[in-house]
């Protein structure tokens, strides 16, 4: 197989497909199995890159949000009966506040969910930071379908935000070694912060507003009207889609907000992509191919995805254990091995070019 | 699609399938990054 890159948006479903399927379960087990499956793919097929350390970036803030979520728990979590670990100094809070609760007894049962809920959120943050560091921000934004040129800058700056992040955090960090002070610590942190978030956000608009002047977003002779109505359609379309997202993940939600809506938002955002690419007046220069590897790694995402929605239909044990009373997750066999299918973009798809790798 | 354990009284068939599973999918991928890095 040659060596080339992979198509970026390849990658993106594949990770979005397994950022949806960490969403349907709270199993630690298959929550596990699919950070492990990320890491071994991105391992296998990252470049030298700057952008491809951002997947360490997002592990220590999944790790981070575990944190967070344990201690919220631990602090103001509900006081269910169970196995007590131990107990933080309570304080009496004002008959107005019923239901909340400061400090207390802290039980296993408490922990584990709460450790389970932080884990689903990290893995849904791994997957993300998986195709921000397999990927070339600057590939991805040239592959963007025509309708997205409209958004020129929003686009450019979620797309780049968080690679130009990482590749900041190393500027500072060798700025603050340079100066003599440790990069390490919360000290460190905090002086890091703001320079390495401003200093990415200004480098996305240094970026957006270059391709702005070489004719990004650039539009074609289009009536007022027409432009009009274009946008429109891909407002109202998007927003329809971002609904039915949410509607087809949530089984709690009602029937209308899922499917149908998923249908029609994708209908309207088609329209307006024909219309968007009919005035395009941008041409290619040596476009991404989209060959049978980019189909497997598509392909593997969505089996594995296909399985969890199967999974939580068929109502197959385990997908979404109760950690009260404590005892074991079971590993469910279809979510299990449609997490080991996704592993099949470090086998299948070429290696990085020998002068990225 | 049985589960793997019946997760109360038997033996948890999940975790000793899965947590070996889980160290061994982090173990070959830290091998593969290292192996890379060196090459």
């Amino acid at each position: 197989v040659n060596r080339r890159a992979v198509h970026p948006l390849a990658w993106w479903a594949w990770a979005i497909a397994l950022g949806a399927a960490a969403f349907r379960t709270r199993n630690v087990l298959l929550l596990g199995l699919l950070i492990g499956v990320t890491w071994t793919v991105v391992a296998a097929r990252r470049t030298n890159a700057p952008w491809a350390r951002t997947f360490g970036m997002f592990l220590r803030l999944g790790l981070f949000v575990i944190v967070v979520r344990v201690a919220i728990e631990i602090l103001f979590g509900q006081r269910l009966p169970g196995r007590v670990l131990f107990t933080t100094p309570q304080a009496d809070l004002p008959s107005w506040a019923a239901g909340v609760t400061l400090g207390g007894e802290v039980s296993a049962e408490a922990l584990m969910t709460a450790f389970a809920d932080g884990l689903r959120a990290a893995t849904l943050l791994i997957c993300v930071g998986a195709a921000n560091s397999l990927t070339s921000p600057y590939r991805t934004l040239r592959a963007m379908p025509a309708l997205l040129y409209e958004l020129g800058v929003v686009v450019t700056v979620g797309l780049a935000f968080a690679p130009q992040a990482t590749m900041s955090a190393g500027r500072v960090r060798a700025a603050r070694r340079l100066r003599g002070r440790t990069p390490r610590g919360i000290a460190a942190m905090r002086g890091m912060a703001v320079p390495v978030l401003e200093g990415a956000l200004d480098n996305s608009l240094e970026l957006a507003a270059s391709m702005d002047s070489r004719g990004y977003g650039r539009q074609g002779a289009l009536s007022t009207g027409r432009r009009r109505a274009s946008h429109l359609a891909t407002l109202a379309g998007a927003g329809l889609v971002t609904v039915g997202v949410y509607g087809v993940l949530d089984r709690g939600a009602p029937f209308v907000l899922g499917l149908p809506a998923l249908v029609g938002g994708a209908a309207l955002l088609l329209g307006s992509t024909a219309a968007a690419r009919a005035s395009a007046v941008r041409s290619r220069y040596r476009p991404d191919p989209w060959r049978t590897p980019e189909w497997w790694t598509v392909l593997s995402g969505a089996c594995a995805l296909g399985a969890f929605v199967m999974a939580s239909h068929v109502g197959v044990d385990g997908l979404n254990p109760s950690y009260n009373p404590l005892t074991a997750p079971p590993l469910p066999f279809l979510p299990t091995a449609g997490t080991i299918v996704a592993l099949l973009p470090a086998f299948v798809t070429p290696s990085v070019p020998e002068d990225e790798s | 699609v049985p589960p793997a354990s019946d997760g109360a009284g038997g033996p948890p068939v999940g975790m000793l399938v899965g947590i070996p599973l889980v160290v061994a999918l982090a173990a070959a991928g830290t091998l593969i990054a290292r192996r890379r890095r060196h090459a």
